[in-house]
């Protein structure tokens, strides 16, 4: 569990995170999204206590990232999968942070078999792909057995085979009844893997919802034989007419529909919620928050 | 205590799983074989045109002599326990790992104060084991001497890996710390005491009688001039105390 309160961090005059107040519960797959400098990398800082926020609090199990004696065992944390030395080896690299826990040697081994880099682990860190160093990072996450998995960007340059091993990965962890907080600016890659989504715009909290009531819009796609009938007992309402035989409403449920058109006396071939792409409806949410704009010419 | 001592082994761990740390030790005992060799067979060659009497000089003079040389090198290694982090980002994981930035810093500059001390005592011996042929009949031991000033030139390693280290956190870069430690540990004293004599100024004469090279070679060399080895071993340890709590300051105050 992630409780953020007035987060707020800002450098110099830019305010990169501003009063965030959110919950990240068990259970599932929290989705974090924002345009390009909308403040997700430094949220993630800031629950891991590496910046300091100019006001409010990011807790995670109820403590401040330091004030726990064993951090690891709460939290795994990937920030940049790349930030490893160059010039040492990947089993290395876990054994020197396992030390710090006291976590042994067969845990590394055994994390370094989970991300399948048990043949590479002597490799230097420097001459892996992305993909392998983003498994790196996932391995290191998970030396302590936290209860909670934050990544930022974790798909971010993975093959295919990659990014579906992410994919099951966070479900099986979140299924296990454990915290996955994961940020993303593949839309469509959090459409198939989050449960729930966090949107942020510079800084600030822009959308908490699940992913169910963020994909359903409030239009209705009705088709019939007597569509005329119904946009004259819909009078007043917003429609768009597809054809004949096909209508979409604006600005009412697929119950309130229904309820109309069988007092009207219509029949009807189909009624049900238009669903936007996730695309779609995060375009609609961040419109006015994004950092940078195309240039015009 | 306990979680110190794991920082230690995770830091040590750091430090030997890089080749550059060994590469640093292959170079710095290399530097002790040339150094003491050429300065002990230039040494014999003058006292044997002076037909100075046996045993003018001590073997390990020329591992004291050699210190102005090894002394660009211990101190890489612990530098690069930090820069290499900042360099790499990877200064995240640590701090991921030991979030109390006060025990990361000193479970860095405990293995670092080890790492130098035991790297300098070594090329202390080095540099006895090679002045033995280099200087022939002309050197000879004095005992307790011998093993005093080795373990001195190790705990002046100890100390300048620990400046490294306090520098190195502070600055963050590489580059802007060898400039540093080069300007601290050769040109200042240099610098300022030459310019005070040419000035007629004592007090920078004196001044530029405690940086850390000077302060060190009072302690190495056991001598009284210009002060007695305790001061100059306790200015070696302000130094260091100094640099890491600089570097301390920036650790916990700047955002990782």
């Amino acid at each position: 569990m992630i409780k953020l309160t007035g987060l707020t961090k800002r450098y110099g005059a830019k305010t990169a995170v501003d009063g965030l107040t959110v919950e990240i519960t068990p259970g599932r797959v929290t989705g974090f999204l924002g345009p390009n400098g909308a403040g997700k990398s430094t949220t993630m800082r800031l629950i891991l206590g590496l910046d300091r926020p100019t006001a409010g609090r990011a807790l995670v199990n109820g403590k401040q990232y330091a004030e726990h004696r064993y951090p690891m065992h709460e939290i795994g944390g990937l920030l940049d999968a790349t930030a490893v030395h160059p010039r040492r080896s990947a089993r290395n690299h876990l054994l020197a942070m396992a030390a710090t826990h006291r976590i042994p040697a067969d845990r590394v081994d055994e994390v370094l078999n989970a991300v399948g880099l048990t043949d590479v682990a002597g490799r230097l860190a420097g001459t892996f792909s992305l993909g392998m160093s983003q498994r790196l990072g996932i391995a290191g996450a998970l030396l302590g057995d936290p209860h909670v998995l934050m990544l930022d960007e974790p798909v971010n340059g993975l093959d295919p085979d990659g990014v579906r091993w992410i994919r099951t990965f966070l479900r099986e962890f979140a299924d296990q009844g454990r915290t996955v907080f994961v940020s993303s600016h593949l839309m469509s890659e959090m459409e198939q893997t989050a449960d729930r989504l966090v949107v942020i715009g510079r800084g600030k909290l822009i959308s908490d919802t699940e992913m169910g009531a963020l994909l359903t819009g409030s239009s209705v796609r009705v088709r019939g034989p007597e569509l005329a009938r119904l946009a004259a007992a819909l009078a007043g309402q917003e429609l768009h007419w597809k054809s004949e035989t096909e209508l979409i409403v604006s600005g009412l449920s697929a119950e309130q529909v229904g309820d109309i058109a069988y007092q009207a006396g219509v029949r009807l071939h189909e009624l049900r919620p238009v669903e936007t792409s996730l695309e779609q409806a995060y375009m609609e949410l961040t419109a006015e928050s994004v950092e940078y704009t195309e240039p015009t010419r | 205590m306990n979680a110190l001592r794991r920082v230690w082994i995770s830091e040590w761990i750091k430090l030997r799983s890089v080749r550059s740390t060994w590469w640093a030790v292959g170079g710095a005992v290399l530097a002790m074989v040339v150094a003491a060799a050429l300065n002990g067979t230039s040494t014999a060659t003058e006292m044997a045109a002076e037909a100075a009497p046996p045993g003018s000089t001590t073997y390990v003079s020329l591992a004291i002599s050699a210190v102005n040389f090894v002394q660009f090198i211990v101190p890489v290694p612990a530098m690069l326990l930090i820069t290499s982090e900042y360099a790499s980002r990877s200064i995240t994981f640590s701090l991921q790992c030991v979030p109390a930035r006060t025990r990361l810093l000193l479970g860095k500059a405990g293995i670092v104060a080890a790492f130098g001390f035991a790297l300098g005592t070594l090329l202390g011996v080095v540099g006895v084991a090679v002045g033995v042929p280099a200087l022939g009949e002309y050197g000879h031991f004095v005992a307790g001497d011998t093993v005093r000033s080795v373990l001195a030139i190790g705990l002046y390693c100890g100390m300048i890996s620990m400046v490294a280290l306090g520098v190195g956190t502070f600055t963050r870069s590489s580059a802007a710390t060898v400039s540093l430690l080069f300007l601290v540990l050769l040109v200042a004293s240099t610098l300022l005491g030459g310019l005070g004599e040419a000035m007629g100024w004592d007090w920078l004469v004196t001044i530029s009688a405690y940086f850390p090279n000077i302060a060190g070679e009072t302690f190495i060399t056991g001598s009284d001039q210009p002060y007695s080895p305790v001061i100059g071993l306790l200015t070696l340890s302000g130094w260091a105390a100094a640099a890491l709590l600089a570097g301390l300051a920036a650790l916990k105050t700047r955002d990782a």
